[in-house]
């Protein structure tokens, strides 16, 4: 189980990340993360949406209510923005090399 | 049963309960949650077990709401955003309310706007009265020299000093830092000498070279320090250098006075300031042109004089040390040709006799509105009176005004009423609903402004003309407009205070449900009505009887003929000539009569001479309480019939007898004061001839005559004692016309004028305009009254006609109902109408007993004044109820011609 900490540290990169492969709407998202993780990263749904209306006030990503003709309710779709995969590139800068610094740690124990 | 929709209704009220989520954050949650909820039914999971556990995975409510509301702080904490966004609004509603109601609108910006113009407009004439002079540097410290002096009981006011009184200042006193000196000159007849024609220049004066430095009269050609030292040299303004050359920079040229001298241009001044007391003066001639410019002379009282004490003297050191000139100075040279006179002599003669001379000053800023009119003064002065009467209309219009929008803004605000309530049910504080109606008042009143800035703008010509002044509107000063604006703003806040705290008291229940409609404010509504109409009949009375006034003076029987009376002025011009051009004009078929005399009979100021009876001797010595102080005017033959005066006892002075050069001719007054009858007086001898050592050679007048009493003073005056005597020397030639050619008359006098001195202005006059002159403040005061009698009124019947407009509207069922039931249209009308009358009426018997109590005391002031009747009040009040009427009456016919159907139908 990975801890409640990291796990609101690494929503934004994962949530830039998830649309950064194409548009999506919340419950997908959570959806999506949740298989990814295999259901280790434990999250509480409602928490994602707070931060997409952060990201989306910091101009990361925007948003759009679309009415799909196979579906019988409304989604509020999310797309990256250019800012957003800016941001993204640096986020990975900055795991990838958190994840070196561990990497060379734990190697040499 | 578990019910689904319920369920999810029921979560997302937790949410709702919280301000962090808008709604799309709920809509989109609550997809979220239906999502998650159909994913599970797919699994298999009942309805129940499904929301159970979307709502479990979806988590907590407040750790969400608080990372949500995380998401809002910073815009919150704006503070500018927020109020800007808030004042946005007000504006927003201000404006919705104001498109919605544009008659309310314009009256009441159009009434406030009439109200600030004119207020505009009388605050720049007292702005302009009280800053006389103060442009002049350190003019706080600079005086005029005056003499207060009584002679034989005549006492007369002097702006001007003896020729040696600067020297004395200038070497003895301690407190003068500077000071200049004028020379009283009369007005000039002035020529280029290579021309012929001779222009008037009525402000001339002498001047030293001090006068630049000392007013700060900065000269735009020569220079300032010796432009005045050298006789006959000038400096004139720039205007009168174009006047007179055509050219601005006339330094060097040269100009004839009096056919006589000559004078060189070496200064050329900028134009005088407009408010100072030098306003009209265009020429200065160098004081050392003057022969008794350094005169020793105690008696040249020709030189107003001006000083600059040093900073931090006390007013009264410098007057101390006047109050001993006359004893260290002027005594000992009157010394030197009276034998015998000594201070302590002299101090005791004045014990007996009552005279007096003293020496005293006016501050420079004090000349226009503090000063009375002395002798010498360079132009004519103003009175506080009229700031104090100017600043009362001005207050009152404005006040007018502010009431008139206090009146409409709450009459109209009852319309509003629904929306108060709506917005307090709404959760609006009254502080907020306060700020919203002050900024809808503020709004309103900066748009009275503009108009009002635009009204003035356009009446100013008008007012100028109406108040005998030059004034302009101070574009270019910032602390005008920054003035303007803060008066906007706080008649705004001031006028708009009323409705606003009355507005948002409205309890909401009530207003909801209909209630205020009803009554809402309508008792002060009714006062201030009651108030604007007690002003306007004040305003109406003083009016009529200003001109009744003026009127009853302009046609009083004044006991002389003064229409189609000509004057002919300045007969020096004429040198030896007068007799002459006398003879000549009396050949002239349309004039019956021709007089020579320097003394009209309109007021001016006038010597006194001291009389005596014969006989009235105490041993060597008249005494004192014998004298008699009479005016005495040099007259001819002619003046009587001229000017149609009425002998009722003796004769007219004769050419037949020769013994008339020692004859005296009274009016009645002055038998009333010899104690005795006109035919008796005839015959009494009176000396004026007094000063003579040699006592039984004095000369005596015989009476010859007794003229009937003629006005000729102001009414404000008693006539006083009055005294002719045959005497030649005149400057003035008094012409009665024979018919009313006026025009041919005058051309046939000034072609005669120019055969005998070519070149010379003919400077004529009818006496009835010189008569009106005399009464020009008291007309100014009428006309001043009627315009703003006429304002108030319009303003006053502006509140009127909006308030009958919204009476109508509000009753506006209930006239349908009456006339449903067979109410005539006539009584209708009548029943509204009666409403404002009423009140009308309450102000007419407010404003008749203060306004008769006011013109009584402004009609004390004359002698000869009308009774104020009852016709007077009857007028004001006819004219009061009318204006009313006519306001109301269209409103409340309008209402009450409407179709009732359509008034009853609608909701």
């Amino acid at each position: 189980m990975i801890s409640k900490n990291l796990t609101a540290a690494s929503t934004k990169p994962i949530i830039l990340g998830i649309l950064k492969q194409g548009n999506s709407y919340g419950y997908l998202i959570i959806k999506k993360i949740k298989e990814l993780s295999g259901g280790k990263m434990k999250y509480s749904d409602g928490m994602l949406y707070p931060v997409l209306h952060r990201l989306e006030k910091e101009g990361l990503i925007i948003s759009t209510w679309v009415m799909e003709d196979d579906s019988v309710r409304p989604r509020k779709y999310y797309e990256i923005t250019e800012a957003g995969k800016k941001e993204l590139i640096q986020e990975q800068a900055q795991w990838s090399e958190v994840n070196a610094v561990l990497n060379a740690i734990w190697t040499t124990q | 049963m578990f019910n689904l929709e319920k369920s999810i209704d029921k979560w997302l009220k937790q949410f709702k309960k919280h301000q962090a989520f808008d709604h799309g954050s709920l809509r989109e949650m609550e997809l979220h949650l239906r999502d998650h909820v159909d994913d599970l039914l797919a699994k298999g999971y009942s309805e129940k077990s499904a929301f159970e556990e979307a709502v479990k995975e979806f988590g907590e409510v407040p750790s969400m709401a608080e990372e949500e509301f995380s998401n809002h702080q910073p815009s919150r904490s704006l503070v500018s955003t927020l109020a800007f966004s808030m004042y946005s609004n007000y504006f927003k509603v201000a404006f919705r309310s104001f498109t919605k109601q544009p008659f309310f609108t314009f009256l009441n910006t159009f009434g406030l706007a009439i109200g600030m113009a004119g207020g505009l407009l009388i605050s720049l004439f007292i702005y302009d009265e009280l800053n006389y002079d103060t442009m002049f540097p350190d003019a706080d410290r600079v005086y005029r020299l005056n003499i207060d002096n009584q002679t034989n009981g005549e006492y007369s006011e002097y702006a001007t000093s003896p020729s040696p009184m600067a020297a004395v200042l200038l070497a003895d006193c301690p407190q003068v830092e500077k000071l200049t000196r004028f020379r009283l000159v009369e007005n000039v007849l002035v020529r280029r000498p290579e021309t012929q024609l001779n222009v008037k220049e009525n402000h001339v004066t002498g001047a030293d070279t001090m006068v630049f430095e000392m007013f700060g009269l900065k000269l735009m050609h020569g220079n300032s320090k010796t432009a005045l030292k050298e006789p006959n040299t000038m400096v004139m303004t720039v205007s009168s250098a174009v006047k007179h050359f055509g050219v601005e920079n006339a330094l060097g040229q040269s100009l004839l006075l009096n056919d006589e001298d000559l004078y060189m241009v070496t200064g050329i001044v900028e134009d005088m300031p407009k408010n100072s007391f030098l306003r009209n003066h265009t020429v200065f001639l160098s004081l050392s042109s003057f022969e008794d410019a350094e005169s020793l002379a105690w008696n040249t009282w020709r030189f107003p004089t001006f000083v600059k004490l040093k900073p931090q003297t006390k007013l009264e050191d410098f007057q101390a040390f006047l109050d001993t000139v006359k004893d260290r100075y002027l005594i000992p040279w009157a010394m030197t040709f009276v034998p015998g006179l000594t201070v302590e002599s002299s101090k005791e003669a004045e014990k007996v006799s009552g005279n007096f001379m003293r020496f005293n000053t006016t501050a420079l800023t004090d000349i226009h509105l503090h000063s009375s009119d002395r002798r010498g003064e360079f132009s004519p002065n103003s009175d506080i009176q009229n700031v104090y009467i100017m600043t009362f209309i001005g207050f009152f219009l404005i006040l007018l005004a502010c009431v008139n929008f206090m009146n409409l803004s709450t009459a109209y605000s009852l319309k509003r009423s629904k929306e108060v309530g709506i917005r307090k049910t709404l959760g609006s504080n009254r502080f907020g609903l306060v700020r919203q109606f002050l900024t809808e008042s503020s709004l309103i009143s900066l748009l009275s402004l503009i108009l009002a800035v635009f009204i003035a703008l356009i009446a100013l010509p008008y007012f100028n003309v109406l108040a005998d002044k030059s004034i302009e509107i101070p574009y270019l000063n910032i602390g005008f407009w920054v003035i303007l604006l803060l008066s906007g703003l706080v008649l705004g806040l001031l006028s708009g205070g009323y409705p606003a705290f009355f507005l948002s008291r409205f309890v909401p229940v009530k207003v909801l449900k209909g209630h205020s409609g009803n009554t809402g404010g309508g008792g002060i509504r009714n006062s201030l009505v009651v108030f604007q109409f007690a002003i306007s009949v004040f305003l109406i009375v003083s009016t009529l009887v200003v001109y009744q006034q003026v009127n009853y003076i302009q046609n009083k029987e004044l006991g002389f003929q003064k229409d189609q009376v000509l004057v002919i002025d300045n007969l020096r011009a004429m040198g030896n000539q007068t007799q002459a051009f006398k003879e000549g004009v009396q050949q002239l078929s349309q004039v019956s009569n021709v007089s020579l005399s320097s003394y009209l009979p309109t007021p001016s100021k006038r010597g006194s001479i001291t009389y005596f009876i014969e006989g009235a001797m105490d041993g060597e010595s008249f005494s004192s309480e014998s004298a008699m102080i009479i005016e005495q005017w040099d007259i001819d033959q002619d003046y009587i019939p001229t000017l149609d005066l009425e002998v009722i006892a003796g004769r007219n002075f004769d050419r037949e007898y020769g013994s008339d050069s020692s004859g005296l001719i009274l009016n009645e007054a002055t038998v009333t004061m010899l104690g005795t009858t006109p035919e008796e007086a005839i015959g009494m001898r009176l000396t004026t001839d007094i000063h003579r050592p040699d006592k039984e050679n004095m000369e005596y007048l015989t009476v010859i005559g007794v003229v009937k009493n003629f006005h000729y003073e102001t009414l404000r005056n008693d006539i006083d004692a009055l005294t002719f005597i045959l005497n030649g020397g005149a400057d003035k030639m008094i012409v009665r016309l024979g018919n009313d050619d006026f025009s041919k008359s005058i051309n046939d006098i000034e072609e005669y004028w120019n055969k005998l001195v070519p070149g010379q202005p003919l400077d004529y006059y009818f006496m009835n305009e010189s008569f009106n002159d005399t009464y020009k403040a008291e007309l100014r005061l009428g006309n001043i009254f009627m315009v703003f009698t006429f304002l108030s009124l319009f303003i006053a019947s502006l509140g009127l006609f909006g308030l009958a407009a919204f009476n109508a509207e509000k009753r506006i069922k209930e006239i349908g109902i009456k006339k449903v039931l067979g109410a005539s249209a006539r009584y209708i009308t009548f029943q509204l109408s009666l409403d404002f009358l009423k009140l009308v009426a309450i102000a007419i018997i407010v404003a008749l007993p203060i306004s008769w109590y006011a013109m009584n005391r402004w009609l004390d002031d004359f002698s000869y004044r009308i009774d104020v009747g009852w016709e007077v009040f009857a007028i004001s009040a006819f004219l009061a109820i009318v204006i009313s009427i006519l306001t109301v009456s269209y409103q409340s016919i309008k209402a009450a011609m409407v179709n009732p159907v359509k008034n009853l139908r609608s909701e």
